[in-house]
């Protein structure tokens, strides 16, 4: 305070004209911006958040692969357009011996790591190896826990025996998230955290300053919290390839990932060409915001997963399947893509979605579709009453269409039916969830089903969601399902009905769990699909989950940018638009 | 009592109390619903894999255990490693934090040259439609919720954009604290660099300068419209001292006392602020870190993360409490 | 020519419930070296008065009519910086609650330093060294100046003020019930100590109290206020020994001897009255003894019935 007035009010004015003066300094860098920029082509694309680490091990979020999958690739991977196996840094398909239980792979030649170290098959049998001994929760028990060993037979050829035949061997051990690894980068890494007392959690720790790959790009530059840069990579060995009508590139000179928080200021942001791609759906809300812009596209893609509501079959009244059954028959999924989702996402219902083409089942039943309420009701009605339930007022429609609601629902030993909760996500994590729960209270108890819609938050629905966890009926969803529907083997099976179980539901039934072992065995494609349609018929017959819907996956882009992206179920942020799309201006 | 005996204890109080909220927040967060195991959604996951993925993160053992060990480690500096990161939190906290303190102590030492004075001369002109209006501004401000006035700000000044008199348009940028391609192009300077972030600071500055501004502003006011009632102010007047005298050497001086410590609460109160200015700015400092890190259950991050936020507030509290020695002589001690 | 001349001086405050004449047509006149004794019921007006004369008068006071004629200025129309000169260097005033008139974080040294400052060009260590003869002069032990009020006792602060309050040897002091809050004994020291510095230094001196027993012993002329008006003003040996105005009579006479105890002004029958709603006529006769009719209608009027001694009283018409 005792500070001269005019000192004050000088340091003042100097403040001012400080700010002032950066200001118009850059509004003149925003000016001589474009001409640097202008020599490079540049794809930036907004992130809301960042990969964990530079650790491709540490594979945490959806994030460190959009960044850290630029850089590393794997053997095989599931195609663009219809998910057949192609070959990434194998030359060719496999070839599995079923008498021997192995499997030759056969890589490409004339590949090289980002520092000049050729590629061999010294470094898929090492990243095997560590796979093998360090046992990374995540992945191990996959991808690698049936593996009995594998070996280079040649420089260019690698041997992976099996313990037992195992069908995810082709979509998980040769596929997504099993990325090679330089050996000469990573064999002291490996080496040293072996024999420490917790070797998974220090070799996640391991942060390597600049991740040697090699993939369509290298990287450059991370600033946490702001962007990070990758350029492309020179040697990509697949530059020029060409796959079911695509052409690879990479077709730029760089990519800048820019991290957004929210999603306001990311729609700001493409809006005004600071960005040309947003990567991560976007809520239907902002269509007519964006819709108006001249150099802005949408699109529209169906999610490769569901939302659901689970019921906990160990306990009474879901304990019967019949209960379970006319549960499903009051649910009006129509209602909910029509009035809740308006429109942005489709009726789930099979637990593999008609857009996983090879393995959904088109003939397994639809429940509800396009019927009237008081169709629907005449079902749920016939099969309670045929199990021998009870009302003391029997819910009615009559031909007019005046309900007169149901109430006192009894089991079959006369018991009532007891009032349970159904756990919905809330409102602020997810409002189209929380409205649903709510809309399915209000038909079960119109129908004389005594529940209760508790809006919960969900990293306690996610603890209680456990088979060992009190819950009664729960709404949780699959966003990003595999290709592969391996998880019809985790997500019902027995095995799975204990603590920390994916088996939420506790649903037991032997005849499934025998299909379920045959189809993990099965190596042939064709066989296995057989048996993993049959599966979806028991569970769709079964109702352990009743699917409800998935929210159309609806992105953004500046189409006076860049153009060729390759849309797939989760959209259009995918490897292979990464690698087709061109500017559209020519340099 | 000296001063180093008066230091020397409120720094053991602050030992004392940051303990009992180091072992409040890690109970807090074991007591709050979720599982950080359960949290990572994989139906690939078989349940041996969550037990081994639980016994990695040291979860396997009673809470109790668990609190022991993290006293131990947390003595010799280890504050354990972020679940989803996997990076020790020290690292990661000490990588935000800069970003934190630099918008934060940046809006904090502008709102309090700008708030304070202000306070002070609208309380002196106590009654005039100045001292309303300015009154009003300062309730809006105060009582605004805060993301709806950042989006607006982002709308209008790095949206819109603001004409200039000479031709073009000024353009705030929309977020963070750098734009990537002036940072990642190795032709440019440090002082571009530097001007850049301070051109990014500015409209998370502006915003959060807007509410601590009014805060201060209005601290001061009544704290200042106190004082005018006092006799010295009176004695003062009659004095014949020139008003400017009389409200900056009387009447804000001793105006100041109570606001000191009450900013230095404020700070504490303002922490929500904080972390919304940074999310809606995307801003990489420690508070959206604190929430990414509480939604994902990840424990080691967001305790750390909350004890170092407790500790800067109470360390605030300490530096008013000991600034409070020097403004005010009734706190005396024999030197 | 008198140093303060105060004519017909009326001031109003507006509050919620009315507006509250405080001072009415209020005149005096005090002389060079005179020391002149105010008293009167708590709430009379005699505060206001002396707030009136330095221009303190709260925000929501004012000078309705009248002038205050000092120096030959009138400061009851002077402009703001005029008043500001006048303050202090022509009267200074030594505050009813000396416990807070101090800046509680403000050196009471400087604090007098600064009053010197703000009116006369002196340096830094000249207006120290005037602080020592302050401090010697009200018995204060001048090394005490550097010392913070907090510091000091009641009787010190007393004896502080009252030395803030010569630091520009003004030429007329306001002592506003400057002993009120100290005890009985300090109290004494201070006003036998103030008595001697006003014969000493020869400034004016405005002395408002209750306390009867100083102001006879000490003032040459005394005032009394009742209800915001001047009722009765002369000579003190006068005033005391031969009251004219009942109200006066009736404090002297419900007090046990002048020369005795001292004590506050006794407690006469009946209330003070409202000063926002007003009894008609003299203010006071609810409460006289002596009221008459005409004491009902009319305000008396404030007349000289002796040279110099001057009452507001209808038995004097």
């Amino acid at each position: 305070m005792k500070t001269n007035g005019k000192v004050r009010r000088y340091l003042f004015a100097v403040m001012c004209a400080s700010v002032l003066g950066s200001m118009v300094v850059m509004c003149q860098c925003g000016g001589s911006q474009l001409p640097l920029l202008g020599r490079k082509v540049v794809l930036k694309v907004g992130m809301q958040e960042e990969p964990s680490t530079l650790n491709i091990l540490n594979y945490q979020s959806v994030w460190s692969g959009y960044v850290l999958g630029r850089f590393y690739r794997t053997l095989y991977d599931e195609g663009p357009v219809d998910f057949e196996m192609v070959p990434i840094l194998a030359e060719s398909l496999p070839e599995y011996d079923a008498a021997t239980t192995s499997c030759i792979v056969r890589l490409r030649r004339g590949i090289t790591w980002d520092d000049g170290v050729p590629f061999t098959a010294a470094d898929v049998v090492f990243t095997a190896n560590m796979h093998l001994q360090i046992k990374i929760p995540s992945l191990y028990y996959a991808a690698w826990e049936f593996i009995d060993r594998v070996e280079a037979l040649d420089d260019y050829t690698v041997k992976f025996v099996l313990k037992t035949p195992r069908a995810t061997f082709f979509s998980n051990t040769l596929l997504p998230d099993n990325f090679i690894l330089p050996r000469h980068r990573w064999r002291s890494v490996v080496e040293d955290i072996k024999f420490t007392a917790d070797p998974v959690g220090n070799l996640m720790e391991y942060q390597p300053n600049v991740p040697v790959g090699l993939g369509p790009f290298r990287f450059v530059e991370w600033r946490r919290g702001s962007y990070i840069k990758v350029v492309s990579n020179p040697n990509f060995y697949g530059r020029g390839l060409k796959l079911k009508g695509l052409e690879f590139g990479p077709f730029m000179d760089e990519i800048l990932y820019k991290i957004y928080r929210n999603t306001d200021t990311a729609i700001l942001a493409l809006k005004k060409g600071d960005i040309d791609y947003i990567w991560w759906p976007i809520q239907p809300g902002y269509l007519d915001e964006l819709k108006g812009h001249p150099d802005i596209a949408v699109t529209t893609n169906p999610a490769n997963g569901w939302k659901f509501l689970a019921f906990h079959c160990n306990r009474e009244p879901f304990s019967d399947v019949n209960f379970r059954r006319a549960c499903h028959w009051l649910i009006d999924k129509d209602f909910l893509v029509e009035r809740v989702l308006q429109r942005h996402g489709q009726r789930a219902d099979n637990v593999v979605p008609p857009v996983n083409k090879f393995w959904h089942n088109p003939d397994v039943p639809v429940i509800g579709k396009g019927m009237t309420k008081a169709e629907r009701w005449r079902e749920a009605k016939e099969i309670l009453t045929n199990a021998g339930y009870s009302w003391v007022v029997p819910p009615e429609i009559r031909e007019d269409g005046a309900v007169t609601p149901g109430k006192g629902l009894r089991m079959s030993n006369g018991e009532p039916v007891r009032t349970f909760s159904l756990l919905t996500p809330t409102a602020d994590y997810d409002p189209l969830r929380a409205i649903s729960g709510t809309y399915i209270q209000q038909w079960w108890k119109e129908f004389g089903i005594p529940v209760n819609a508790v809006p919960t938050s969900v990293n306690d629905i996610l603890r209680r969601a456990d088979p060992t966890g009190d819950f009664d009926v729960y709404i949780l969803g699959w966003i990003r399902l595999p290709i592969d529907p391996e998880y019809l083997s985790t997500l019902f099976t027995s095995r799975q009905a204990v603590k920390d179980g994916n088996n939420t539901s506790c649903y037991r039934n032997p005849a499934y769990d025998a299909l379920a072992a045959q189809a993990d065995a099965e190596m042939d494609r064709e066989a296995r699909r057989r048996i993993i349609f049959r599966m979806q018929e028991i569970i769709a017959a079964d109702v352990p989950y009743i699917t409800l819907y998935a929210e159309d996956v609806i992105e953004a882009y500046r189409k006076d940018r860049f153009t060729g992206w390759v849309n797939e179920p989760m959209g259009i942020g995918n490897p292979w638009s990464i690698l087709t799309i061109k500017p559209v201006q020519p340099r | 009592m000296t001063f180093w005996h008066y230091l020397g204890r409120k720094l053991f109080q602050l030992a004392l109390t940051t303990l009992i909220i180091v072992t409040l927040i890690f109970f807090l967060f074991r007591v709050m619903p979720g599982d950080p195991v359960k949290t990572i959604i994989d139906p690939q996951m078989p349940p041996e894999a969550r037990a081994q993925l639980r016994a990695q993160f040291g979860l396997d053992k009673p809470p109790v255990v668990q609190y022991l060990i993290f006293l131990k480690n947390a003595a010799r500096g280890n504050w354990g490693v972020s679940f989803f990161q996997q990076e020790p939190v020290f690292r990661i906290i000490m990588r935000k934090l800069p970003n934190t303190l630099l918008l934060f102590t940046s809006a904090v030492v502008l709102a309090y040259l700008i708030g304070v004075p202000i306070g002070k001369r609208i309380a002196w002109k106590r009654g005039t439609p100045t001292e309303a209006v300015v009154t009003f501004v300062g309730i809006f401000f105060y009582t605004t919720f805060l993301p709806w006035l950042a989006l607006i700000m982002i709308w209008l000044f790095a949206y819109k954009g603001i004409p200039l008199p000479w031709g073009g348009v000024l353009q705030l940028p929309l977020r963070g604290m750098m734009t990537p391609e002036i940072w990642s192009d190795p032709a440019a300077s440090a002082l571009t660099k530097g001007l850049d972030v301070a051109v990014h600071l500015l409209l998370p500055l502006f915003v959060l300068v807007l509410i601590f501004f009014a805060r201060f502003m209005l601290l001061m006011r009544s704290s200042m419209l106190d004082t005018l009632e006092e006799d010295y102010i009176v004695t003062a007047r009659a004095k014949g001292l020139e008003d400017r005298v009389i409200m900056n050497r009387h009447a804000a001086r001793n105006a100041m006392l109570p606001v000191v410590t009450a900013m230095a609460l404020s700070l504490a109160f303002s922490l929500n602020g904080g972390v919304l200015t940074e999310k809606v700015f995307s801003w990489p400092g420690l508070g959206t870190e604190l929430i990414d890190a509480v939604m994902k259950n990840d424990y080691p991050l967001a305790q750390a993360a909350f004890i170092f936020l407790a500790v800067i507030v109470l360390v605030a509290n300490l530096i008013a409490d000991i600034l409070y020695i020097f403004l005010d002589p009734r706190i005396g001690f024999e030197s | 020519m008198a140093l303060l001349g105060v004519h017909e001086l009326s001031v109003v405050y507006q509050t919620q419930h009315g507006a509250v004449r405080a001072v009415e047509d209020v005149s005096l006149e005090i002389g060079e070296r005179e020391a002149f004794g105010l008293v009167g019921e708590s709430g009379c007006g005699k505060t206001t008065l002396a707030l009136a004369l330095l221009g303190l008068l709260p925000r929501n006071g004012h000078i309705r009519s009248g002038a205050i004629l000092f120096q030959g200025l009138d400061l009851a129309s002077a402009p703001p910086d005029a008043m500001r000169r006048i303050r202090w260097k022509g009267i200074a005033m030594v505050f009813q609650a000396a416990m807070n008139s101090l800046n509680p974080v403000q050196r009471v040294g400087d604090q007098i330093v600064e009053a010197i400052r703000a009116h006369e060009v002196v340096s830094r260590d000249e207006a120290r060294q005037r602080v020592v003869e302050l401090f010697q002069l009200v018995g204060l032990d001048p090394e005490r100046a550097r010392a913070y009020p907090h510091q000091y006792s009641g009787g010190m602060k007393q004896r502080a003020v009252i030395a803030m309050a010569l630091a520009c040897r003004p030429a007329l002091v306001i002592a506003d019930e400057p002993t009120t809050a100290l005890d009985v004994i300090v109290q004494d020291q201070i006003l036998a100590e103030l008595v001697q510095l006003q014969t000493q230094t020869g400034m004016a001196m405005l002395y408002i109290s209750h306390d009867i027993a100083i102001i006879s012993e000490s003032c040459q002329r005394v005032g009394v206020m009742y209800a915001g008006r001047l009722v009765e003003c002369g000579p003190s040996e006068k005033v005391f020994s031969a009251p004219q105005h009942p109200y006066m009579q009736a404090l002297l006479g419900s007090y046990p001897s002048l020369r005795g105890e001292r004590g506050r002004l006794a407690a006469i029958g009946g209330e003070p009255p409202s000063l926002i709603f007003p009894p008609p006529g003299c203010k006071f006769h609810p409460r006289c003894a002596h009221v008459m009719p005409v004491c009902r209608r009319e305000a008396p009027e404030y007349r000289e019935i002796k040279p110099g001694h001057w009452v507001a009283c209808h038995l004097h018409g």
